[in-house]
């Protein structure tokens, strides 16, 4: 083995075997040995960044006959997987906390440790075939992490209908990645040659486009990401919010380069229209994990948008902010809900994740609430929070894209960027919200028949670490440069994409703006003692039907359910095609070849038989008239004899 | 020479006689017999997988074969028609090795999992016996007449496991399962005759003598202006008489593949038949079909295989789609996974109807693969049917909880069949999908939309798995009968015997495919070459 | 003397012929019977003798001597079978010796 097939294959066994070894040694040490995995992994990781400055670690290997495999680990790769392992690690200590109580905790702790091993392993893969398996196994992991609890039917519903939209795009991506390494020969990611334009090309780009799409919960396939919240809220955090998700991210900033404008310009179509859907959605929501999970989507829209505008770089560093600061959201909704929680050991009906029941949290969980206004205004794209600039980047690279399209023609540019726009109002709109009814105003459960529990050392150390990380200063030093980010020449070289120019300032005197706006509307609707806070214990679901829209997430999910149940009729009519029409011809064959069988035996009987029998009756008739000549009597002979002597003589006579 | 490859046919035959002589009461001894003698095909067989030499370059048929034995079995002289030659003659190249050693292992836990058969163990397992011997000496066979031998002679032993060990509705089954595979054989019939008036050799003299050597067949020594010569062309029905016999021939193995329209007695076959010989059915005797497709169709017919290429296709296109669909509307679960298996095997025809190298080998892949997974479960439906004697997936929820390794092997072998990568079922799929759109630009048989909608069968069996996951074993913990919550028991030792080692060889391929995949490389490589020269050879005269 | 002529002897011999026959048709009992084949062979016997009247070589006098002797013989044998048959079956009617029907 070469030095770096060692490097991967540690990165890739440490998580895993330690998982391994947590779910084979049971519940009782369950945190504490997963850690054991963990930890000399991210040592490896940390490793593998610098090892990737001098030059990227390749490994080739024949996987099927024929067919040469390869991982690599570039810089952007290892600066992922570092990524990865970080928020992972911290997901990992939160955990140990979160599911202190769980009986299953080991089994919690095998899945996450083959999570963390399968999302290294997408990073690390080279070959198109390789990412695909990857980029199944790492969906296969969040349809076990989903449906952890799946004594209750929702949530398994919950993650068989997950894995099944992903399974969805999958296919689009299958063929994406089939027609790469069959048809158009281009089967590693490391060395994409682009800017040819065919039917394969286009066909391939697409099938990519969809995968990704499927994975980033891009809309048409959005529904699967708040359904996902069914698992525990740690696992959201690491999985449908930081790092699986922003997968189909990774393809795209990965394929761009063979990318062809098509496939390109319906991307940033798409991202935009996602986002802005996706921010409508998280609007209403009451439910924590929900407005949550409708933020991740909104932002990676922001990201799949970015892409598709040729700001890939911007795209990269909101896919390393956000996972910083949603990781750190979920962790601290996580608090939240663990907190909560113990109220349903004395009311069954208790919803531990609905925001009618909160209020007023800032005093019992100071904390936490420091941690999620940071990292929610992180979010909301306010200065001196990373958000803010690696949302810059996209904005103004869309919008330049927006500028030179429009003159080639593409008259719909500026609604991509419009709507991008528009979601930088919406999206500290609905933090600010959700902050707001969280953790302030009067509480709307009775607090003080919980104990003051502020988090444990366990759950402090990730919220801390998450929030740092969502400060510009660790990373960028200039905290209104969006180029400044200091990954960017190390991941990039000199290229740090468009963003630059006059054009910057504009937009990024529109984007503070609208931060500052939203947050401002946000205070207006929902300030402690407002109409709107006061009243929220009662809100339902709304009525109207355009805040039913958003609340419903544009039905999507009614609509897959809508698909799915036409899909069973269609596969119930094949049941009775197979049995009414194909078993009924096999049977029917049997049974007239039966059928004509007895007929063959009446006629053998009847006629064939009856001929030989008439034969027989004949000689039989004929027999018997003879047989009674031979009656045994001398006498009688004798008669015979001397009448044929009669006959005889008579006969000679004339 | 070795005589490696008739010890593995006949010694089940001499353990089925030794059984045979025993009295019906020594149950355990005769079940020590069937284990030992297939525990020893096994073995056998490991020596057959390690022997086999995948270096092994090819020019023509007539070198392709290891383990060749030939023995003149019968011959008679029929005066103007010169002579009729039987060879007993088997050998194995890289087609046939991996389906003899996968049957060898399922053979072996065949047995395993009817050691708690108690009606009629001496007969049971005479006749398992006797299809052990049989299934090896199929995949063996050089000679077409020893083929067809040994294809009839499953039929039997089968007929009578299912129609006396099966289920309420054996009966039917059982004749049906006969009488339409019955029906298939005379098809191959039919060709074989034609063939083997084709096929032959004159001597100096002048004196012809017939033969059924399939080497023969393959390598297209042909008797000039006979039947079925390429260059004589005679015509049927305005169809050229040798796609006439090559569709007779694709019809006869894909009845017994099965492949949609031709399906319909598996389910019934799957749902009566005893565990054991669920897994067989499931495991190796559709294989057959598929070697049989391999092996004498596309082999000997490579100009037929070519022009009908589409119209395979679309078979195997219709299979995956079709199948998926029924499996998912099903209330059993025995049917569910039958039908799956209609849906997999599929893939096969697929894959072989592509005729490059890797929807080829992603076909025969899929075949070992399918004989692994399929095999595992039924064994877990049979775990289910043994506590409950029930199989309908409503009435039982939440196994999870009360069941957790068994659930384990459940997720385990549910995604292995829906093809999560990593296990083996993926591996066979992708290669096909890979064939199946690489194709039309590597030799224009069929266009690439066919396997870009064959795509479409991955998402339709992640489908019906995953709903019955979710419906059985997520959950609250339930059961139709309050008397069968005390039942659910965890595996037994003996059926852990029977999962892991499945379970060990579908993650095995699945992680190295190699392992399979790089000893019959050259065999597969010179399949499709050979099928594509001397098709397009054919077609040209 | 007047000789009488042929025709006399032969109507008597038909006569006696035919009644033979008769009983050896008609009679069931075996002794009758035999009696019956006796007066045929008498009735033959009266033809010979009677032809040999007008033939020089007396050969048919001769042949009916040579007739009456094997006629005794046979008399003789058929008797004895006769009371053989009549020990083994215990009757001498030719109803009931029907074996040979069978």
């Amino acid at each position: 083995m070469t030095t770096p097939a060692i490097y991967i294959t540690l990165v890739l066994m440490f998580p895993l075997l330690g998982g391994v070894i947590t779910y084979l040694s049971g519940s009782k040490n369950a945190s504490r040995l997963s850690l054991m995995g963990m930890l000399p992994g991210a040592v490896i990781a940390g490793f593998l960044i610098y090892q990737s400055h001098d030059a990227s670690l390749v490994v080739r290997w024949e996987w099927l006959p024929g067919y040469e495999f390869g991982w690599c680990i570039d810089r952007i790769s290892a600066v992922l997987i570092g990524l990865v392992y970080l928020v992972s690690l911290l997901v990992h200590l939160f955990s140990a906390h979160y599911l202190s109580h769980d009986r299953a905790i080991h089994r919690y702790f095998g899945k996450l440790g083959f999570f963390t091993a399968s999302m290294i392993g997408l990073l690390a893969a080279d070959h198109f075939l390789l990412v695909f398996i990857f980029w199944e196994l790492v969906g296969f992991s969040s349809y076990l992490l989903i449906g952890f609890w799946y004594e209750d039917v929702e949530k398994a519903v919950a993650a068989r209908k997950a894995f099944m939209v992903n399974r969805v795009a999958d296919a689009g991506l299958l063929i994406g990645v089939i027609l790469m390494v069959t048809e158009l020969n281009q089967p590693f990611l490391s060395s994409l040659v682009g800017g040819e334009s065919s039917l394969l090309v286009h066909l391939a780009g697409f099938g990519l486009m969809i995968g990704a799409l499927g994975k980033s919960a891009q809309f048409p396939f959005s529904g699967w990401l708040p359904k996902a919240m069914a698992g525990p809220t740690p696992v959201s955090a690491l999985i449908h919010a930081a790092t699986m998700v922003a997968a189909g991210v990774y393809l795209l900033i990965r394929v761009a380069p063979f990318l062809s404008p098509p496939v390109l310009n319906t991307t940033a179509a798409i991202g935009a229209v996602t986002a802005f859907m996706a921010a409508v959605s998280a609007l209403t929501q009451h439910d924590i994990k929900k407005v949550l999970a409708y933020s991740t989507i909104s932002q990676l829209g922001y990201m799949v948008m970015g892409i598709g505008a040729g700001a890939y770089q911007a795209s990269l560093f909101h896919l390393w902010t956000h996972a910083f600061f949603k990781a750190g959201l979920f962790l601290a909704a996580g608090a939240v809900i663990h907190y909560l929680h113990t109220l349903k050991h004395t009311d069954s009906t208790f919803d531990a994740q609905d925001m009618r029941t909160m209020g007023g949290l800032k005093k019992v969980l100071p904390f936490t609430h420091v941690a999620f206004i940071i990292c929610g205004l992180a979010l909301s794209g306010l200065p001196l929070f990373s958000g803010f600039l690696s949302k810059e980047g996209i904005l103004s690279g869309v919008w330049l894209w927006a500028i030179d399209h429009s003159a080639n023609g593409y008259w719909w540019a500026y609604l991509v960027s419009d709507l991008a726009f528009v979601t930088a109002l919406l999206t500290p709109i609905y933090i600010g919200r959700q902050i707001l009814l969280v953790f302030h105003g009067t509480p709307r459960t009775a607090l003080e028949k919980l104990p003051h529990m502020e988090p444990l050392g366990l759950v402090k150390v990730p919220l801390m670490v998450l929030s740092v990380g969502a400060l510009w200063l660790v990373n960028a030093l200039n905290p209104l440069d969006a180029g400044g980010w200091w990954l960017s020449s190390f991941l990039f070289g000199d290229s740090a994409g468009p963003g630059h120019g006059s054009i910057q300032v504009w937009t990024m005197m529109l984007s503070i703006a609208l931060a500052v706006g939203g947050l401002a509307i946000s205070y207006i609707f929902y300030r402690p003692g407002s109409m709107r806070s006061l009243g929220y214990q009662m809100a339902m679901v709304p009525a109207k039907w355009y805040r039913r829209l958003t609340f419903e997430g544009w039905y999507l999910e009614s609509i897959y359910d809508g698909l799915s149940g036409n899909y069973i009729k269609v596969a119930k009519a094949a049941r009775i095609f197979d049995r009414k029409v194909i078993d009924w011809l096999v049977n029917a064959a049997g049974v007239s070849t039966v059928v004509f069988s007895k007929a063959l035996a009446v006629i053998d009987r009847e006629v064939v038989d009856g001929l030989v029998n008439f034969v027989a009756w004949l000689f039989r008739g004929v027999g018997g008239v003879f047989t009674k000549i031979q009656s045994g009597k001398v006498q009688n002979q004798l008669i015979w004899m001397v009448l044929l002597l009669l006959v005889l003589v008579l006969w000679s006579q004339f | 020479m070795n005589y490696l490859l008739s010890w593995m046919i006949f010694l089940p035959l001499v353990a089925a006689f030794v059984v045979g002589v025993m009295p019906a009461s020594s149950r355990q001894a005769i079940r020590l017999i069937a284990l030992g003698a297939t525990l020893l095909q096994f073995v056998l067989g490991l020596l057959l997988f390690f022997g086999f030499d995948g270096s092994l370059q090819p020019k023509a048929w007539s070198e392709a074969f290891q383990y060749v034995e030939i023995a003149p079995w019968f011959s008679l002289q029929l005066g103007n028609y010169g002579s009729l030659q039987v060879d007993y003659s088997v050998g194995v190249d890289g087609i046939s090795m991996p389906l003899i050693v996968m049957s060898t292992i399922l053979l072996v836990i065949g047995v395993v999992s009817s050691w708690k058969l108690t009606t009629k163990v001496k007969g049971y397992f005479m006749l398992y016996l006797i299809l052990s011997g049989s299934l090896i000496g199929c995949f063996a066979s050089l000679d077409f007449f020893l083929f067809y031998v040994f294809f009839e002679f499953m039929l039997l032993p089968m007929f009578f496991l299912i129609g006396i060990w099966g289920g309420p509705r054996r009966s039917y089954a059982s004749i049906k399962f006969f009488l339409y595979t019955l029906l298939g054989s005379l098809f191959i019939l039919i060709v074989m005759i034609g063939l083997y008036l084709s096929v032959g050799t004159i001597d100096g003299a002048g004196a012809q003598t017939n033969t059924f050597s399939l080497i023969q067949m393959m390598d297209g020594i042909y008797l000039s202006n006979t039947l079925l010569s390429p260059e004589s062309g005679y015509m049927l029905w305005g169809m050229p008489l040798r796609s006439v016999a090559f569709i007779l021939l694709l019809v006869g193995f894909m009845i017994k593949l099965p492949a949609v329209p031709f399906h319909t007695w598996l389910p019934d076959a799957h749902v009566e038949a005893p565990t054991a010989i669920s897994v067989l059915l499931a495991g190796v005797l559709l294989k057959v079909g598929g070697y049989g497709l391999f092996r004498i169709c596309y082999a000997i017919f490579p100009d037929a295989a070519i022009s009908m290429a589409y119209p395979v296709a679309m078979v195997g296109l219709i299979s995956i789609i079709y199948g998926g669909l029924v499996a998912m509307a099903q209330n059993d679960i025995k049917k569910l996974i039958a039908y799956s298996s209609v849906s997999h095997m599929g893939f096969v025809l697929l894959g072989l109807a592509a005729i490059t190298s890797e929807g080829v080998s992603g076909s025969l892949f899929q075949m070992v693969s399918h004989g692994f997974i399929s095999g595992a479960l039924f064994l877990i439906v049979g775990v289910i049917y043994d506590r409950t004697h029930d199989r309908q997936i409503e009435n039982l929820s939440g196994l999870a909880g009360k069941m957790p390794q068994y659930t384990f092997f459940v997720v385990l072998f549910f995604f292995a069949s829906l093809g999560l990568p990593g296990l083996s079922g993926f591996v066979g799929e992708v290669l096909v999908l890979m064939g199946a759109i690489g194709t039309e630009s590597l030799t224009g048989i069929f266009p690439r939309w066919i396997g870009m909608v064959a795509v479409l069968g991955i998402i339709i069996s992640a489908g019906y798995y995953l709903w019955t996951l979710q419906r059985m074993f997520f959950g609250k913990f339930w059961t139709r009968e309050r008397e069968w919550e005390s039942l659910m028991r965890d595996l037994t030792i003996r059926e852990w015997l029977m999962l892991a080692p499945l379970a060990v060889l579908v993650v095995l391929f699945g992680v190295f495919p190699s392992l399979i995949l790089d000893p019959i490389d050259n065999s597969i490589q010179f399949f499709v070459a050979r099928v594509l020269d001397q098709g397009h050879y054919f077609l040209n005269r | 003397m007047t000789q009488i002529p042929l025709t006399y002897y032969l109507i008597l011999s038909a006569f006696l012929l035919c009644s033979g026959l008769l009983i050896v048709l008609i009679k069931k009992n075996a002794v009758f019977v035999l009696i019956g084949i006796e007066l045929m062979l008498n009735a033959a016997n009266l033809n010979l003798v009677a032809f040999s009247k007008f033939d020089p070589e007396l050969n048919g006098q001769v042949f009916a001597i040579f007739s009456v002797v094997i006629a005794a013989a046979e008399a003789a044998i058929a008797l004895a079978i006769l009371l053989n048959i009549y020990k083994t079956y215990d009757t001498s009617d030719l109803d009931d010796l029907n074996t040979l029907k069978h």
